[in-house]
């Protein structure tokens, strides 16, 4: 056997990569920092700074080209929509005139009241994005286990990840399986809407039936048993360093909480 | 020890509830289907497992779908307050029956646009959210001059209808399904079990005749 792979275990899975590296909770901690002072500070100007950071963040942790991808896909489409929706919506507080389309005025306060909104829903979810791509979900979970959840909470996780992959392979077979008995897939709405049941039924009853399955083989792998639990991977365990940047992280957002108060009670801006 | 076999079935049975909610909404994009019918799952677990194993559903199926956009992650007491409902409802018997299923069509779609319209009412800072519910809400709002709120909440629940009808139809039907032997080791399975039973045995009875 190859004891190069089998000693691999041994040590924590780590890539070199300092932000890849640290420990989930430390992550977690970051990103939802990050993610929560977006939405307490509400202003697109500083929206935009926590993007270019994020941004630089992401490349750095190797992950830059599908994070932009899922940055713009979540991105123009709210722009587009709440700049329009709001310079139709908005009209009340409507007084800096802007420019004119054919007709159509735009003003200053709808497009500074859509910014905002779009700035502070992209600084959240970008934030999030980070934690969710540089972290695999069985790492999240262990991590949460080590905390105190129970044992079952990971096993949902884990399982509708993988559930949802399988049974999204089996509803490919039944479906060509279907075409191949006649049912036709293709054509106007009601003939697509037919063929809609005979593929729901097998793919539901089959899983049912293999849950029972399920259950049997896992209660016979002491899947109830109440004891510690031992892991094959081992997480590496929170640092020095991270402890500090968890601190300034949880700072950080006190701050910005101060801020929003300061801000909602009009001693400041 | 019987009930404990139960917890575990229902245990096992809440990550099939989520691939449900999954598989369905991808079914129906291979058809091009105009239909979501994102809470299958969640709606047949709470009828089958009671209030807990449902939120559970509907709560992590919201995770998992907002890993790739996270400000999903806001409508996660939506999916969660179907399972309430469904458990509620099926608890009284309701899916027993499709017109009272039918009729269930209508809570669902209500607390659908109700919940639904007051989280992106607060969400897009109490205004207009964007996306489909806007382009029959902003239209709404011009002609009617109803508040603004009326109008998402109008607009949010007419939308939310169709689909819950198709959704419930799909839920009477999976429950219909479920073998009397899988119901048994359910926490709600009896609410089901009981009409089985009495048409098996009103068939063995004129058998015997």
């Amino acid at each position: 056997m190859d004891k190069k792979f089998a000693y691999s275990f041994k040590d924590y899975p780590l890539t070199g990569n300092a932000w890849n590296d640290c420990n989930p909770m430390t992550k977690l901690i970051v990103c939802l920092c990050a993610a929560l002072a977006s939405i307490f500070i509400f202003n697109w100007r500083y929206a935009i700074v926590a993007i270019i950071v994020m941004f630089a963040f992401a490349f750095y942790a190797g992950i830059g080209k599908t994070y932009a991808k899922a940055m713009a896909g979540i991105g123009i489409l709210l722009l587009v929509f709440t700049v329009v929706i709001r310079q139709i919506g908005v009209r009340e507080i409507n007084h800096t005139f802007l420019f004119s389309i054919f007709g159509w005025d735009w003003y200053w306060e709808s497009l500074n009241a859509a910014l905002n909104i779009v700035g502070y829903m992209l600084g959240f979810a970008g934030a999030l994005l980070i934690f969710f791509m540089t972290t695999p979900m069985r790492d999240i979970m262990y991590m949460l286990e080590k905390k105190g959840l129970r044992h079952e909470a990971s096993y949902i996780m884990l399982s509708s990840m993988q559930s949802i992959t399988d049974m999204k392979k089996s509803a490919n077979t039944i479906l060509e399986s279907q075409k191949a008995r006649g049912i036709e897939t293709e054509g106007n709405l009601i003939v697509r809407a037919k063929a809609f049941f005979p593929t729901l039924g097998p793919i539901v009853l089959s899983a049912m039936s293999g849950t029972e399955e399920k259950t049997i083989a896992m209660e016979a792998r002491a899947f109830s048993y109440e004891g510690k639990h031992t892991a094959l991977r081992d997480l590496r365990p929170t640092t020095k360093g991270e402890i500090v940047v968890d601190v300034i992280a949880v700072l950080y957002l006190i701050g910005t909480i101060v801020y929003r108060v300061l801000v909602a009670t009009g001693i400041l801006g | 020890m019987n009930k404990s076999k139960g917890n575990k079935m229902t245990l096992f049975l809440i990550p099939i509830g989520i691939a449900v909610n999954f598989v369905l909404g991808s079914i129906i994009t291979l058809l091009k289907l105009p239909l979501y019918l994102d809470c299958v799952g969640t709606i047949v677990v709470g009828a089958t497992c009671g209030i807990w194993p449902g939120v559970i559903v509907g709560l992590v199926t919201n995770i998992l779908n907002s890993l790739p956009d996270p400000t999903i992650l806001f409508y996660a007491p939506l999916n969660m307050a179907f399972a309430v409902v469904a458990a509620v409802l099926s608890k009284k018997g309701w899916f027993k029956s499709i017109v009272l299923t039918l009729v269930s069509s209508i809570f669902f779609a209500l607390i659908g646009g109700g919940i639904g319209s007051l989280i992106t009412w607060v969400v897009y800072g109490f205004d207009f959210g964007s996306g489909r519910t806007a382009i029959v809400s902003v239209p709404l709002y011009e002609m009617l001059h109803v508040s603004k709120y009326i109008a998402q909440f109008i607009g949010e629940t007419a939308i939310d209808l169709f689909d819950k009808v198709i959704t419930v139809i799909v839920c009477f039907f999976i429950l219909k399904a479920f073998p009397t032997r899988f119901l048994t080791k359910l926490p709600l399975g009896h609410i089901y079990i009981s009409d089985e039973l009495k048409k098996q045995e009103e068939a063995m009875s004129k058998k015997a005749e």
